[in-house]
């Protein structure tokens, strides 16, 4: 640009200027350009303020665009907006924005309204997330949101703050939840998932009606479907419905309500979980052969789901959930006579990292792999994850798994040091034992209790800690010690980088944070 | 076997729907069997039943910050001119338009005041009635929705997060626009600029100097007068002591107006309970309610 060299202004500085700020047309002016690693919050409640009293985006980080501020106003769940009524009452929502970011968000009551009258407070956190960041957790909003609140970047202030700020958000997740899948087996079946799979790709709009569970369920069916379509269906697992708030999935405990004029619109699908149901759906409930919920059945009903993973951890840019029945025949060609069952996977909340167990490691390996180019994206072979995993509080995670593996079955060592592909067997990792206790889903089910509150308590969450005292020592009597282990190291990790991080972080420190961590560390200490 | 009969084609059913209903507040295209307006989220009842009727209804609504009462307001109002029929009776047309009057006639008898409106417009109240006066041969239709005072405060500052806002308004051939008293009197003002927003946001809306928003009736109601009484004694004149921007703007502004006061509850206490301290109302003593009503049928009928 020789103008502004003539001018003086370095061509350089003139580059680096304009890459971080962007021309606003809406207000005449220029503004720092969003960094794409960001993601900016929005806090949506009743509160007063100088500008007007009520439910109103009550404070915002200064990144969100126009269109996204008004698309979080519309959006945004006023008064008695919970269907489940009391204080542990909370949904996850997740919809997308016009900019082209995605919206997820926790909505919890927060205690009594300001104006004296009856009726729990609605508080609303909203992530505004780029959708690179989304794409990094395998466009699993639930992903997105343990990691977050994992951070600590999920809490209810007390005092509004007057702005937010963004926050960038480290980790990634594997394409499937297969710890989730595997108790979804369970409860409510390969066959209902299966079939709530396919009711949701041929709805416009599903409300899965589930006493209890919704959660699960719809996390249970993003995990069910490819990475890429993943964004077209916006949920809600806990909010009355309202045409203001059009999401393709809705959770309900029933009918009854101010929720029922929801249900009366043609183009709305009621699938029904409540009550007492056989292990197999209604007649007219079960997918279509062929399709792609067919075809999650089949895969949990076999056992095939560190297949069905390696298949969705391949990115397909453009597929859309039209495609889905193509790609079910696809995957049904491709799976190979050979596919060894994996056993059990089980998968600790607190990283976004899945972590197998030495005979998953083991039978993945001897399976025949997928043909794998160097644009694909596989986020679950921990020999291909980068460098800087190792950096993260969970690499030992994986580290302790592959010399686990490697010690009970000598392997030849490859050029590049990681593991290579031998058909050895592993006496100890295939032992019934060994297997039976990975597959017990008493165990997962109370190693996910533990992953729970151990971050919760690290975290800073008040009685969080207390409920940890009375659960270590009985999960420490249940639990063999070798299955706690790992976990005890990753926890004692993670607690003593949020200690670092309290005492020698740059930022404001937060010394009860710090205390609680430590607090957190004696009590796995002991036993 | 029979030789002839006849028999109606299924797909003639979906002839229906190639005939749009307009919706009564916002004139957008629905379906004939829609229950809700798809623009704005108004009630579909609302365009069946003016059509059915040789006079179309009248629109007016009550407007105001949130908490300002306009809820209890409305409530109590239908409540009193549904039970007398000396000075105004009004008789609500359709099921939906008695919830108003039910939600805040239950919560005033267990000693409550009733939710606060959610934001959403698809759970506002709306009351179709007729109201009628011995000193008049014909009645008014009229329609009133129950809105959210943040929905009017984020419509202002955001146009078009509410279109059923903008729509109402635009359609409204009167509004009673509540202010806090109490508010006021303990020296906050924001009621003051809330309602100086909404009134020049109505003059904005239509300004033509015949038919616009100059020439159409505003009933300023202080609410909750009870707490307050010099109010009820002359509410010009506290207008003008406690609400000089108000009482000006108005001057200025506006041809058709009067400053009422109102109270519902004879007196207020909090109460403490387990989600936090709630306020109650300690007996029911409806004062001011109905004036302001009947003033502004009076202007709409001239």
């Amino acid at each position: 640009m020789p103008f502004l060299e003539c001018i003086g202004v370095p061509l350089l500085e003139y580059k680096q200027w304009h890459t971080s700020y962007s021309y606003d047309t809406s207000k005449i002016s220029w503004r720092p350009r969003r960094s794409n690693l960001l993601i900016e919050q929005a806090i949506f409640t009743s509160t007063e303020t100088d500008r007007g009293s009520g439910y109103q985006l009550a404070a915002t980080s200064p990144g969100i665009d126009a269109a996204d501020l008004h698309d979080l106003r519309v959006w945004g769940p006023s008064h008695d907006s919970l269907v489940n009524a009391g204080g542990d009452a909370v949904s996850i929502n997740f919809h997308p924005l016009s900019s082209g970011a995605y919206c997820v968000s926790k909505t919890t009551p927060a205690g009594s309204e300001y104006s004296g009258r009856s009726g729990q407070l609605i508080y609303t956190q909203c992530l505004v997330v780029p959708a690179e960041v989304l794409l990094r957790f395998s466009n699993n909003p639930f992903a997105l949101l343990k990691a977050a609140f994992a951070q600590g970047s999920l809490c209810v202030h007390e005092q509004l703050p007057n702005q937010l700020a963004p926050f960038s958000l480290v980790g990634k997740a594997a394409a499937v939840d297969l710890s989730l899948l595997g108790q979804l087996v369970t409860e409510p079946g390969p066959q209902w998932l299966g079939a709530l799979v396919e009711r949701a790709i041929s709805s416009t709009t599903i409300v899965l009606l589930a006493e209890r569970g919704r959660e699960r369920l719809i996390a249970g069916l993003m995990n069910a479907l490819p990475v890429e379509c993943r964004t077209a269906f916006s949920f809600s697992t806990g909010l009355k419905p309202s045409p203001r708030r059009p999401f393709r999935v809705i959770g309900l405990p029933d009918m009854a309500g101010d929720t029922s004029h929801a249900l009366r619109r043609p183009d709305v699908n009621v699938f029904e979980l409540s009550g007492n149901r056989s292990t197999v759906p209604p007649a007219d409930a079960p997918p279509a052969e062929g399709s792609w919920g067919s075809l999650v059945a089949r895969m949990l009903e076999t056992s095939r789901l560190a297949y069905f993973s390696a298949q969705l951890a391949h990115a397909r840019p453009g597929l859309q959930t039209d495609h889905l029945a193509a790609l079910a025949e696809e995957f049904w060609a491709r799976m190979p006579a050979t596919t060894k069952p994996v056993t059990g996977v089980r998968t600790t909340k607190s990283s976004s990292v899945e972590t197998p167990t030495p005979a998953a490691i083991h039978n993945s390996e001897t399976s025949t792999k997928p043909h794998d180019t160097s644009e694909e994206r596989v986020l679950d072979d921990p020999d291909t994850r980068p460098q800087s995993d190792q950096r993260r509080a969970d690499a030992a995670h994986l580290r302790l798994w592959r010399a686990v593996a490697e010690a009970a079955a000598p392997r030849a060592a490859s050029p590049h040091g990681g593991a290579s592909t031998t058909t050895t067997a592993d006496p100890q990792a295939d032992s019934p034992s060994q297997a039976l206790s990975w597959q017990c889903p008493q165990v997962v089910e109370k190693l996910e209790q533990l992953d729970d509150l151990v971050f919760e308590a690290i975290a800073g969450k008040p009685s969080a800690l207390g409920r940890l005292r009375t659960l270590w020592p009985a999960v420490l009597a249940e639990i063999p010690r070798e299955l706690l282990e790992e976990s005890r190291a990753h926890y004692i990790r993670h607690a003593l980088r949020v200690w670092q991080d309290c005492v020698d972080g740059d930022e404001i420190r937060n010394p009860a944070l710090a205390v609680t961590a430590m607090e957190v560390v004696c009590l796995l200490f002991d036993g | 076997m029979i030789k002839e009969g006849s028999v109606q084609l299924d797909s003639y059913r979906l002839a229906q729907y190639s005939v749009q209903v307009p919706c009564y507040i916002c004139e957008g295209g629905n379906s004939f069997d829609a229950e809700l307006c798809r623009h704005c989220f108004a009630p579909m009842a609302l365009a069946h039943q003016a059509n059915s009727q040789k006079i179309a209804p009248r629109i007016i609504a009550a407007i105001g910050a949130s908490g300002v009462g306009k809820t209890v307001y409305l409530g109590m109002l239908m409540d009193i001119l549904s039970r007398q029929s000396d000075r105004l009776q009004m008789l609500a047309r359709g099921a939906f338009s008695i919830t108003l009057q039910q939600i805040t006639a239950s919560a005033l008898a267990r000693n409550e005041f009733p939710h606060k409106t959610p934001n959403e417009p698809d759970r506002w109240n709306w009351v179709h009635s007729q109201v009628r006066s011995p000193a008049h041969r014909r009645p008014v239709d009229l329609i009133m929705p129950d809105l959210a005072g943040e929905a009017l405060l984020e419509e202002i500052d955001h146009p078009h997060t509410y279109p059923v806002i903008r729509s109402l308004l635009s359609k409204c051939a009167g509004v009673l626009m509540l202010v806090d008293t109490v508010k006021l009197q303990s020296g906050i003002h924001d009621q003051d600029y809330f309602a100086m927003k909404l009134l020049t946001y109505l003059i904005e809306l239509d300004n033509h100097p015949k038919h616009g928003w100059s020439q159409r009736p505003v009933g300023l109601v202080f609410s909750k007068a009870d707490e307050c009484e010099e109010c009820f004694d002359d509410p010009v004149a506290y207008a003008k002591a406690h609400s000089a921007g108000l009482w000006q703007h108005c001057n200025e502004q506006f041809k058709r107006f009067q400053f009422f006061a109102a109270g519902v509850a004879g007196g207020c206490a909090y109460r403490n309970l387990p989600e936090g301290r709630v306020r109650v109302p300690l007996r029911i003593e409806p004062r001011g309610i109905i004036e302001p009503f009947e003033w502004l049928i009076d202007e709409l009928r001239e």
